[in-house]
């Protein structure tokens, strides 16, 4: 069987800053919004991946058929709620990382926060001290946990 | 089940009512007919083209449809007008199938006035949407070009570039407000009328924010692509439409000029500027029919051998109002890609003048990279040795570090096809640009010239007057010559000879001169030795 660009699976990372200066709550609001949209959205075309926020930046990783990821990545720039995108790794796989995971939220994750205390404390992510395999492993852990808590509750 | 029987499981009859579905779903005009021109089958979309309506009775044979139809004799195209070109193909079956892809699908189904491939308005959209304004009412018109979409193009191919267009005209359409209009003129040009009042600030947001967008990363086919975007900007002022949005255009010119990745204001000033190029584009062009271009030479001294051991080809331009410096006519020349001639005409002029000097002086040839990167480079310099004789070790050709930045693989690979021929290479204004250590490693430079902005006062302060000595000493480390332009002064001059520099080119020895004085200089410079060596 030939492998068609379609049917591999395109993962892509990035970081951005967050343009929305606002009180910390009304941030996690907002950010709330855009998840719930992205989740109805990339959940369609097949989308899945991990969001990473705190009051400075976001750090994301998409996965799914490069069209569709394409798709949601140009979505995602046009938004005004962040700027200076930075993306750190694309790349042709063959499985997900994140599979059942549409999107997820790390700020609110206690867990999360105690464990990367350092970033949360900052007013944004050190991207240069991050590398694509660093965030894809942090986004992996945070997801394994909320999916742990999920099968808990 | 096998897939067979799975197949076979569907009776005749809807089989044929899904064979109809999809025939009439096809975005080509379709008809089927057999030898005697009998139709055995023909699509909804066939039926439209062929003008006629899809209730009127069915066409039972080709003589049946409105254009003059034909059983053909042999494959082939068929013109229908309006409608377009009819293309037979025989079937096996003796029979024919008739096919016209529809003008407005072949555009795809776009309807006029809109960008086929961005579904933003065409050129043509621009003044209608114009018309549409209420007389006297303000707006701005904003003219765009991506930057650096042409490597997009050359490199990652054209449906990656078309992919970046669409992508691009979405986020520029995001950037604006719903009473503006945008439109795609070809290439990589947009252009938006923006609705007033706006005062300029609210303008110039909507630009940035465009600039903004675009300079964000792409993906396309999993790749990232960055280009960026450069505006210009002008307001009506009760101006015509096309007088504003050609103002636009200037302004974006201005705004490339500037370094590109900006939005810049049309001003008055712009236009008689962009004139004086157009007048001195013209005035290049006709220099090079005419021959106005001469060829200067300056003297390089070896500090070695405290001889001189070459000379540096300078171009200059006898107009017949005067002379004119490079510098006041290379940008434009560069921009024009006259630099190529104007480069090889140089070329050629220098090689057949260093031709009738005695061995071993050597001419030292600046060259463009606009001029490098010309596919007919190598032979151009093959050419020019061949004409003039001169011995391909005698000439060298000064690179300049901006060339570097082209693909990598066609630079070394002409570098290395010239050190083939024996022709020396030397690395021009080093330190003034991009300069990379890297450079020398990768690139195989026989010579280092140190930017005269690390020799001369008062460009060179005291830690320029360092690098220009570890320059010297990493030329000895590497083997690579070391030669410092711009010397002016005795104390520079002691100066570099004590930090290790092997030569110097500047006035204090001799400004550029004339071909017919090369001869004498030589003659009498060797006599003189001028240089006061140190005792």
């Amino acid at each position: 069987m030939t492998t068609t660009t379609s049917e591999r699976l395109l993962r892509v990372a990035y970081f951005s800053l967050n343009a929305i200066k606002l009180p910390r709550d009304q941030a996690y609001r907002e950010v709330d919004l855009i998840l719930e949209t992205s989740q109805t959205n990339n959940a369609r075309c097949g989308v899945t991946g991990a969001l990473l926020f705190n009051n400075g930046a976001f750090a994301q990783i998409l996965e799914g058929p490069g069209d569709a990821v394409e798709e949601t990545f140009d979505r995602v720039q046009i938004d005004d709620r962040h700027h200076d995108v930075t993306v750190l790794q694309t790349d042709w796989v063959e499985g997900r990382m994140f599979p059942n995971w549409t999107m997820g939220f790390a700020g609110n994750d206690e867990a999360a926060a105690i464990h990367y205390a350092g970033i949360a404390d900052r007013s944004s992510f050190d991207i240069e001290s991050l590398s694509a395999s660093d965030l894809a492993t942090l986004l992996g852990e945070i997801a394994k946990r909320n999916e742990m808590k999920a099968r808990a509750a | 089940m096998t897939s067979q029987e799975r197949s076979w499981s569907i009776d005749a009859a809807s089989a044929q009512a899904v064979t109809k579905e999809a025939l009439d779903a096809a975005p080509v005009g379709l008809l089927v007919v057999d030898a005697s021109g009998m139709v055995l089958n023909v699509n909804r979309r066939f039926l439209a083209l062929a003008n006629r309506a899809d209730n009127a009775k069915s066409p039972v044979h080709l003589s049946d449809f409105d254009h003059a139809l034909e059983v053909p004799t042999a494959p082939g195209e068929h013109d229908m007008g309006a409608a377009g070109r009819l293309v037979w193909t025989k079937l096996a079956s003796d029979g024919w199938v008739g096919t016209i892809a529809d003008r407005r699908s072949s555009t795809r189904s776009t309807p006029p006035g809109t960008d086929s491939l961005t579904g933003l308005g065409d050129r043509d959209s621009l003044p209608d949407h114009y018309d549409g304004l209420q007389e006297g009412e303000e707006f701005y018109a904003l003219y765009l070009d991506l930057d650096r979409f042409k490597r997009v193009n050359d490199t990652l191919g054209h449906d990656t570039g078309d992919a970046l267009l669409r992508s691009a005209a979405k986020r520029m359409r995001s950037a604006l407000r719903s009473v503006d209009f945008a439109a795609r003129f070809g290439g990589d040009e947009f252009a938006a009328l923006i609705a007033g009042p706006l005062d300029e600030q609210e303008v110039v947001a909507i630009a940035d924010r465009i600039i903004d967008k675009l300079s964000r990363p792409f993906l396309i086919n999993g790749t990232q692509v960055l280009v960026g975007a450069s505006v210009g900007l002008a307001r009506s002022d009760g101006q015509g439409f096309e007088e504003v949005l050609r103002r636009a255009d200037v302004a974006l010119y201005e705004s490339k000029r500037r370094g590109r990745g900006r939005a810049t204001w049309y001003a008055p000033e712009m236009m008689t500027a962009l004139e004086d190029r157009r007048k001195l584009e013209h005035g290049l062009r006709r220099a090079l029919v005419l021959e106005e271009f001469v060829v200067y030479f300056q003297p390089q001294y070896s500090l070695g051998s405290k001889a001189t051991t070459g000379f540096e080809a300078l171009v200059r331009w006898q107009r017949p109002e005067g002379m004119m410096q490079p510098s006041e006519f290379i940008s434009v020349a560069e921009e024009t890609g006259l630099m190529v001639k104007i480069g090889n005409f140089v070329l050629d002029r220098a090689c057949s003048e260093a031709s009738q000097w005695p061995e071993p002086f050597t001419v030292a040839v600046n060259v463009s990279p606009l001029q490098f990167m010309d596919e007919g480079f190598v032979a151009s310099v093959k050419d020019c040795l061949s004409r003039s004789g001169l011995p391909p070790a005698r000439l060298e050709l000064e690179l300049t570090e901006t060339l570097l930045l082209n693909d990598v693989s066609i630079v070394e690979g002409r570098m290395r096809a010239l050190g083939e021929i024996g022709v020396r290479l030397s690395l021009d204004d080093f330190g003034s640009g991009y300069a990379s250590l890297s450079y020398l490693r990768k690139f195989p430079f026989d010579k280092i010239k140190i930017d005269q902005s690390f020799v001369r006062e008062p460009l060179a302060d005291d830690s320029a007057r360092k690098i220009a000595a570890v320059v010297a000493s990493l030329g000895a480390e590497l083997g690579i010559n070391v030669i410092a332009e711009g010397v002016e002064t005795e104390e520079q001059l002691e100066r570099l000879r004590s930090q290790g520099v092997g030569a110097v080119q500047g006035y204090l020895l001799s400004e550029p001169i004339p071909a017919n004085e090369v001869a004498g200089f030589m003659t009498e410079w060797n006599e003189k030795a001028r240089l006061k060596e140190p005792s």
